[in-house]
């Protein structure tokens, strides 16, 4: 009785298993994500795209039921990630963190040699943004835009900016400026976030161009002189726009989550939404606005009109820093 | 004062738990060669999000004290720096343990450990606004004379042929050039190859370089991988104590180096040790022969890479900007567990900083003990093992290292080919610690000199600011010292010479 009792428990278990199997073949897309999932970022974990992911991973588990993994893989901005992504899976476990404009800018001004090209880049889910600021140390000579225009003005050239890389957001936002105001500067290139506002600090550079999430974590020792946004932001009432000052500009840098080319629509629809749901989580949308980061939500297939306009808005730029070389 | 009351609050059972476990954590993941302080704590930030703000630091930072201590092993065992700290560690460190005198190795970066990291921990605790301005003193020009004095070093390091050193250190700037320029965003030297946009990946690298030719010696010489004489058995606990006292002046030198870079944001634990091994290399006796098998050496190394652990908090907790490179982690910890960065920090969070400091030092201290006994094991475990089992085991740590990093096939492949050119250059003579070093200064270098220039040429003035600071001058000074004291020496000590043999001939 008991041997035949343990036979049929076996069969099926046996079954069950390959049922389960089965189904779970058949049903994987539905139950998205079924197992961790991984998303891979081209900078270091402690700059504004590290931590950009980080808010969504500490939710993630709670909302989805699996595991975040974030796999930090900093090199040649951002492109040594970016150039991995035509090789990836496209099961939806394997993801990457765009960063525009930078995936945008580079592949146009480093051609061949940028390891990617446009077409490898697959935003499904915008999920945050931050506007970038001039910044300049608590310390410094000027305490307003005009008085750092004025500098600039008086002998050109001679005033150094900082930003991070060449050809990425920071370099963008200073070509923008410096068109905007038709002044000469200085442009110095620094390999990341902290290494820019280290040089800012330490007396190396002037100015900065640099994100507002620095000024939320630097607020004690760095004065932001002015904001390239539509409008000011409530985290900084007193900055004023590059546009009330007279100078129209706007530049910020964004990310989405991408996934390889070649994925199926309905699975950049799933992750798409998955990720909303996380990004849509209160905690993180607040922990990410007192973080200096503006959230916006554009999600699948609405990101590729999105995409689109960063390429048409930024290709005449990429292809003037490409020139200035 | 304010530290003492806290002090009491972290030896609550849960925060004893976390650091306890933290520790061996770490000391486990930097043993493994490849697996960095870095790595660790990325791979392990995760799991404090469901932990208050001062048990994730808790957790972090003695992840971080422990997997600094933890590299010692596999440098000093199988010549693999278990992390990048411990680049330094295995020029002395494997040569005494081929030797004989691992256990006796492993007991000296022990205690030098603890008495680094407490040092740090000490400094970050009572000096953190003198020491955050330390930080700021560093600009491109200095950042360019300090990976200037570290290259000095290959001279010491090729001792006997120095030609030999020096074309292994420009082999090794050479590939550092590889990838997306920085400064100019230009690609070198890729032919058009992902797998070297992002340049030759420094940990793959450093494990192809340092540990695959003992892997291949393993299999291709007869005898045992490390000499056993009759007391290698014995603890040396007694003896590595009474070493590490007898050079006090050593430990003090490097925890201060240790101290002072780990304060300077992004040198790290790597370029501390190898500072402070090239001035103990420098102040030692000739008769102690550094790079090969001086204790001096691994004292050095370990306590001054443990010191940049708390002193590397500095302008982590003060500035926003990570000291060392896994403080980058811990600072992304920080502001995703919303924990406001500043000044104020001490202040306003006197509780965090803190209970966090205490329970550092408490992890610190309870090393002794676990890294003593550890270090024993580990030892007679490496000792025992018959080659068959040791040389693949530890080509398949090398293997899962270079790829666990990042997740890449590419870093494999970098590592073995790396690997097999070191080992290839070891055979006519070369030293391969100098392509390291020219690989982890390289950028530095390179970096500093380039933004100098720029921001140089915007003021009118190229040459006058690479000189226009306290700190460059005595740089600058300290490098000469370095390269124009031996030699004038050596001049002098041959002309010497030549004049007794002239005597002896004249005779």
């Amino acid at each position: 009785m008991t041997s035949v009792f343990k036979h049929t428990t076996a069969i099926g278990a046996a079954l069950g298993v390959a049922l389960g199997f089965g189904l779970s073949i058949a049903h994987a897309e539905e139950t998205y994500p079924s197992k961790p999932v991984e998303l891979v970022v081209g900078f270091g974990p402690g700059g504004p795209s590290g931590i950009a992911a980080r808010f969504m991973q500490k939710r993630f588990e709670a909302v989805t039921g699996q595991e975040l993994v974030i796999i930090n893989k900093p090199g040649a901005g951002g492109a040594k990630a970016w150039s991995q992504i035509n090789q990836d899976a496209t099961d939806g476990y394997h993801l990457t963190l765009l960063n525009f404009p930078h995936t945008v800018l580079q592949p146009i001004a480093r051609g061949a040699n940028a390891g990617y090209t446009d077409d490898d880049i697959h935003p499904v889910l915008f999920y945050t943004s931050v506007p970038q600021v001039i910044a300049v140390t608590k310390d410094s000579p000027f305490t307003s835009f005009e008085e750092l225009l004025a500098a600039m003005k008086a002998s050109p050239g001679t005033i150094t900016i900082a930003g991070t890389g060449v050809g990425g957001s920071n370099h963008s936002a200073f070509y923008k400026f410096t068109e905007a105001t038709d002044v000469e500067a200085a442009y110095i290139p620094f390999k990341d976030t902290s290494s820019t506002i280290t040089a800012l600090k330490s007396g190396a550079v002037d100015a900065a161009w640099t994100f507002t999430t620095q000024g939320v974590r630097d607020g004690d020792t760095i004065r932001m002189l002015a904001i390239a946004a539509e409008e000011r932001m409530p985290l900084f009432p007193d900055l004023p726009t590059m546009t009330e000052l007279g100078y129209p500009m706007i530049d910020k840098a964004w990310w989405s989550i991408g996934v390889p080319p070649g994925t199926s629509d309905k699975l950049r629809e799933m992750v798409s939404a998955t990720f909303a749901k996380v990004v849509g989580d209160e905690t993180v949308a607040a922990e990410m606005e007192t973080g200096g980061y503006a959230p916006i939500l554009v999600p699948f297939p609405d990101s590729k009109e999105f995409k689109a306009g960063i390429l048409a808005d930024y290709t005449a730029i990429g292809e003037a820093l490409a020139a200035m070389k | 004062m304010d530290f003492l009351s806290f002090a009491f609050d972290t030896f609550t059972l849960s925060n004893v738990v976390i650091a306890m476990i933290g520790l061996l954590l770490g000391i486990v993941i930097g043993a493994l060669p490849g697996l960095s302080s870095t790595f660790a704590l990325a791979v392990m930030l995760p799991l404090t999000f469901t932990m208050d703000a001062t048990s994730a630091l808790l957790f972090l930072g003695t992840i971080y004290m422990g997997s600094t201590y933890g590299g010692c092993f596999a440098a000093i065992l199988v010549n693999t720096p278990g992390t990048p700290q411990s680049i330094t560690t295995t020029f002395d460190g494997y040569p005494m343990a081929k030797r004989g005198e691992g256990g006796f190795a492993l007991s000296i970066a022990c205690f030098s450990s603890v008495i680094g990291g407490i040092f740090g921990i000490i400094a970050f605790l009572f000096l953190a606004p003198q020491l955050a301005k330390i930080a700021l003193l560093f600009r491109p020009p200095e950042y360019f004379w300090l990976a200037m004095l570290g290259l000095t070093i290959i001279a010491s390091l090729s001792e006997g042929n120095m030609i030999k050193g020096m074309i292994a250190g420009f082999i090794g700037l050479f590939l550092s050039q590889i990838g997306v320029s920085v400064v100019s965003g230009d690609a070198r030297f890729t032919f058009e190859q992902t797998a070297l946009i992002g340049g030759i990946p420094f940990i793959p690298a450093t494990i192809g370089l340092l540990c695959l030719p003992v892997v291949i010696d393993l299999l291709s010489e007869p005898g045992h991988h490390l000499a056993s004489p009759p007391d290698a058995r014995k603890g040396q606990f007694g003896r590595a104590a009474r070493e590490v006292w007898s050079q006090k002046f050593n430990v003090v030198r490097s925890s201060i180096i240790g101290t002072v870079i780990g304060v300077i944001p992004a040198a790290g634990g790597a370029v501390a040790s190898l500072v402070s091994y090239s001035e103990a290399s420098r102040a030692a006796p000739k008769e102690r022969k550094f790079g090969k098998g001086e204790p001096g050496g691994v004292i050095a190394s370990e306590t001054a890479n443990n010191a940049t652990v708390g002193s590397g908090l500095v302008p982590t907790f003060v500035l926003g900007i990570p000291g060392t490179p896994p403080d980058a982690v811990i600072l992304a910890a920080m502001l995703v567990h919303g924990v406001q960065i500043g000044p104020k920090l001490f202040t306003e969070h006197g509780d965090v900083v803190y209970t966090f400091v205490a329970g550092m030092l408490f992890a610190t201290v309870m090393m002794l003990p676990v890294g003593l006994v550890l270090g024993r094991y580990i030892y007679l475990l490496v000792m025992n093992t018959p080659k068959t089992i040791l040389a693949p085991t530890v080509a398949l740590m090398t293997l899962i290292g270079a790829f666990a990093i990042q997740n890449s096939y590419h870093d494999v492949v970098i590592m073995l080919v790396l690997g097999f050119f070191g080992w290839s250059l070891t055979r006519f003579g070369f030293p391969v610690a100098p392509i390291v070093l020219g690989l982890l200064l390289g950028p530095i270098a390179e970096q500093g000199f380039a933004q100098s220039v720029m921001i140089g040429r915007a003021k009118g003035d190229i040459i006058g600011y690479f000189f226009n600071s306290t700190i460059s001058v005595l740089l600058v000074a300290s490098i000469l010292a370095a390269v124009i004291v031996p030699t004038l020496l050596r001049a002098i000590g041959k002309r010497r010479y030549a004049s007794i043999q002239g005597v002896q001939v004249g005779k």
